[in-house]
């Protein structure tokens, strides 16, 4: 009887086990919905970020109702106005005398999906007169719902264009360092060992002071990426170069040596390849660092500004004190945060677990 | 014949492992007589160490004793309590591992090591301890006692360590030695010198020594009992001189030409 | 010993330095420096910037700026503050105390429950209580120290149990010792929890595995078989080798003792170090800035070497390999 032997990597094998966990893969799709939501904001937010109508500041989350005296009729919110109580505080009246009822694929604010094709459709929304508030306004009276959905742009992009550049630059590096040992490797260690030093928000703040202030938002955008990258790629470096170091010993690189491959062939075909795997899932588990650097920033007013949203800068409104105690929703973004952090975490620690004892067992 | 210091009966330990219930030892029947040496041999996973281990009551979690009864001078051990078999460990038996370096504690000295097995069992105190681990360690053969004494695990040779979980297995003057595959990591010549060991602790000593081993050729010089295990289940046994010239069962055979290890 | 400690300084002071370099550099890349500020006031002559320029050389090259900041590190002289008008040494002695309480507190309140709460984990392996804290340990691991600040903030502010940030309440100067102890303490709880609770679970998680590791060595059975009372064998033999690589620990906390506080501190309004590098940062306060970032790496340092020269004492495996 013969038997059909398929030939799988390493990864393969490891994402087959991964599959096999539900709380990874219940991980993975919260992550693909966070992503998804984050390409489609524009649509699928009632209202554009920068919507604003200060006669709703800090206007709490609108209960959306279904029936009426008893009635099934639909989705539907009354409107709200904007009174302030015997202490000055914000008390929100209803109107219950018109109904706006809740409808699906209206016309709203303009946008362009994907950045290319203008619209104006929106998932859901409500006439003029009234305005959702899903989960409560900001002091601007800008929907928070709207704006966690574009925050979601910009938190979590920065995670993944940050550690994309640092693993590459910690690739290079940690590569180099690996493969070549001796005092190639010392130099290099030590420098990352300098930049691992410094303590790390400091370095942030450092870097942060060291770009212009009349940047725009977009430069600023990406020079916090790269600052977080600059951090980053130090970490990464070491774990490749650990690989690098124990993987040079192998009888397949010695081979390849003695058959004349150059050493950047070497590198290339014989030993990345190896460290794929245990990267990716060192890769995800460095990704919550990213997104809280940028959240860190953001929250003590050094990183993305206003009118942009990202999911830090929605948190800073809650460094006022009073704010905290009155708009409790504007916590909101953090528990998007926290959900995002924990995710990645399972995920690369899961995938760590799976590709385990298939490290155990090469070594042997 | 001697009377039995131990006698195991129909000994059985399994383990669970995937839902199914492997026996790792199999109705095993043994008697060990006093003052004397009797070897247990047979290939790594027959089961030998683990019925060391069920002598002791030290199996690891994940196994238990099915069945069976290990007779201590009369009474079942599987029946004391907890407390009660501890003041037997190390008191009335006394265990020598196979890797010293292992088993002993790295960041404490020998001295100490050796001085809480007195301290734990005898009424010693002070420095009356440091005197009788000197006495102990001149006892199984090494010289400059003090050194050792003040020294760590793993700066000492292998012979002496081994040497000085001897020194530990018999400080509290135990009557039942259970030596694990005690010189499966040692050269020849050290071999040679532990087994004169062990020869002395029994003549002198008067001691009753169970030698677990997988070398049949080394235990026949000293053994005058041996019993041949296999897949948990005992196929030979008897005197050592008669079933090591006429071997009846086809595995012993196979352990005389040194074919299993 | 002492030849071990004197090569590891010997390369780790032109590391620092470099640090600093790097530090120096970036402030001085920015555009615009602190005169920007005084420069757009209308009423300071031009005398007055001048005066100021040369008072704190900014009139010189970058790297004689540098230069003559280094040199002046042996005597002992941080350089002076652009924003607050005093020695640096000054500002950070004044704020150096807060960070430093806080610090300890959140040290000690993470070492004393979670070295604890790891060995029962250990000891009650997979049983339902075990599986409970490591769960709990996976979500606070993952929860950010800031959000942690902000939910505890939050909660704060609706029980009015607990104070709302800073470091004393109004009446600070007219309480008695006892009372402003009381205040102080209180004051405290909040950065104090949030900074700990994440840092709780990872050690909580890395200590029943060290203690995982070791129960399952020959050596805890040999003291088993030796009769050792079981009590003897956990806290004595286990735990004694079970601690020793949580000693490198320490010194990472010791590092990161004066820099780890520097968000929450922002947050809870504590007046520390943390605080003092963000209105240096934004203010350009090159000098306070590069102060902190020294101290910070000397720290770093210090507590790698206290380090490696704690888990040589406690293990002598290693200061035997030292030797040779």
């Amino acid at each position: 009887m013969t038997r059909n032997t398929e030939h799988v990597s390493e990864f393969q094998l490891a994402l087959r086990s991964f599959k096999k966990n539900r709380l990874a893969v219940c991980c993975a799709m919260i992550l693909f919905i966070f992503y998804a939501g984050a390409i489609f904001a524009d649509f699928l937010s009632p209202y554009s970020y920068r919507n604003e109508d200060r006669n709703y500041s800090y206007c709490p989350p609108t209960p959306v109702r279904f029936f009426d005296e008893g009635k099934w009729v639909g989705p539907y919110i009354y409107g709200q106005t904007l009174t302030f109580n015997e202490f000055y505080r914000r008390v929100y009246q209803t109107d219950t005398t018109r109904r706006f009822p809740v409808r699906l694929f209206v016309q709203g604010d303009e946008y362009k999906l994907l950045g290319l094709i203008p619209s104006r459709l929106h998932l859901v929304g409500v006439q003029e007169g009234a305005r959702l508030y899903l989960i409560g306004a900001d002091s601007r009276g800008r929907d928070l719902w709207s704006r966690i959905l574009y925050g979601a742009q910009i938190s979590l992009s920065i995670g993944l264009i940050g550690v994309l550049i640092s693993f590459s630059i910690g690739l290079i590096v940690g590569g180099v360092a690996g493969f070549y040992g001796g005092w190639i490797d010392n130099v290099l260690m030590r420098l990352c060992e300098m930049v691992m030093m410094v303590p790390g928000f400091y370095l942030l703040l450092a870097l942060r002071a060291a770009v212009p202030d009349d940047f725009n938002s977009v430069q600023i955008y990406f020079a916090i990426v790269v600052i977080l990258s600059f951090i980053g790629w130090a970490g990464l470096a070491r774990i490749i170069r650990g690989m690098c170091l124990s993987l040079r010993e192998r009888e397949y690189v010695l081979a390849a040596k003695s058959l004349g491959l150059s050493d950047f062939k070497i590198i290339l075909r014989h030993i990345l390849p190896h460290t794929v795997s245990y990267s990716i899932a060192a890769v995800m588990l460095s990704i919550p660092g990213y997104i809280l650097g940028e959240s860190a920033l953001s929250l003590i007013g050094l990183g993305i500004q206003d009118p942009y949203a990202s999911w830090g800068n929605l948190l800073s409104d809650n460094m006022s004190i009073v704010r905290i105690k009155f708009a409790p929703w504007i916590l909101w973004p953090g528990v998007f945060i926290f959900l995002t952090v924990i995710s990645f975490n399972i995920i690369g620690d899961t995938l760590r677990d799976c590709l385990d004892p298939m490290m155990k067992a090469e070594r042997k | 014949m001697q009377d039995a210091i131990l006698k195991i009966n129909h000994l059985t330990v399994a383990v669970q492992e995937f839902n199914k219930e492997t026996l790792l030892v199999n109705d095993l029947n043994l008697e060990i007589p006093r003052n004397r040496i009797t070897a247990l041999v047979g290939s790594s996973g027959s089961g030998k160490t683990t019925t060391g281990l069920a002598i002791l009551r030290l199996l690891p979690q994940a196994l238990y004793m099915k069945k069976g009864a290990i007779v201590w001078e009369g009474q079942d051990l599987m029946n004391l309590s907890e407390n009660q078999m501890r003041l037997m460990r190390g008191k009335k038996i006394g265990m020598v591992f196979q890797e010293p370096l292992n088993a002993f504690n790295p960041v404490f000295t020998i001295g100490f090591q050796i001085g809480e097995v007195l301290k734990q069992h005898t009424t010693l105190s002070g420095p009356k301890i440091n005197d009788e681990i000197v006495r102990l360690l001149t006892t199984v053969g090494v010289d400059d006692p003090p050194r050792i004494l003040n020294s760590y695990p793993y700066q000492l040779s292998g012979g002496l360590r081994q040497r000085a979980m001897i020194a530990q297995a018999i400080a509290a003057s135990p009557s039942l030695i259970i030596a694990d595959e005690p010189t499966s990591n040692l050269d020849v010549t050290l071999q040679a010198h532990i087994m004169e060991l062990f020869r002395k602790l029994r003549d002198e000593l008067k001691m009753t020594i169970l030698l677990i081993s997988h070398d049949l050729g080394m235990v026949v010089h000293l053994a005058e009992q041996v019993a041949i295990l296999a897949n948990g289940r005992m196929v030979e046994s008897g005197e050592t001189k008669s079933i090591w010239q006429h071997p009846r069962h086809p595995f012993t055979q196979q352990l005389k030409q040194k074919m299993v290890i | 010993m002492g030849r071990y400690i004197l090569k590891r300084l010997l390369v780790a002071i032109p590391m620092v330095l470099g640090m600093t370099l790097l530090t120096f550099i970036l402030m001085q890349i920015t555009p615009g420096n602190f005169l920007d500020t005084i420069r757009m006031d209308p009423q300071v002559s031009e005398e007055t910037i001048g005066h100021y320029q040369k008072m704190y050389q900014l009139d010189k090259p970058m790297f004689q700026q540098y230069i003559h900041w280094v040199y002046n590190l042996f005597h002992l002289e941080f350089g002076y503050s652009f924003y607050f008008n005093i020695p640096v040494a000054k500002v950070i002695a004044g704020r150096l105390f807060n960070t430093f309480v806080l610090s300890l507190a959140s040290f000690l309140f993470t070492w004393m429950i979670a070295i604890p709460l790891g060995i029962w984990a250990a000891l009650h392996r997979n049983r339902w209580i075990d599986r409970c804290i490591q769960f709990f340990s996976f979500i606070c691991l993952s929860l950010p120290s800031f959000l942690l600040a902000l939910v505890f903030l939050f909660l704060a502010s609706q029980t009015n149990f607990l104070p709302l940030g800073g470091m004393h309440g109004p009446d600070f100067e007219n309480m008695n010792f006892f009372v402003r102890s009381m205040d102080f303490l209180k004051h405290l709880i909040i950065p104090t929890l949030a900074l700990s609770i994440g840092s709780i679970a990872a050690l909580q998680k890395i200590m029943r595995g060290n203690m995982l590791d070791v129960l399952s060595q020959q050596y805890i059975l040999a003291a088993r078989a030796k009769g050792l009372p079981e009590d003897r064998v956990i806290y004595w033999h286990a735990l004694r080798n079970a601690i020793n690589p949580l000693v490198t620990l320490l010194g990472y906390e010791f590092s990161g003792l004066l820099s780890g506080a520097a968000l929450i501190e922002i947050i809870c309004s504590w007046p520390g170090l943390g605080s003092l590098m963000l209105t240096a940062v934004r203010s350009k306060d090159i000098y306070l800035v590069m102060a902190n970032m020294l101290m910070g790496g000397v720290l770093f340092i210090i507590g790698n070497l206290l380090a490696d020269v704690l888990l040589a004492k406690l293990d002598p495996r290693i200061r035997y390999d030292k030797k040779h």
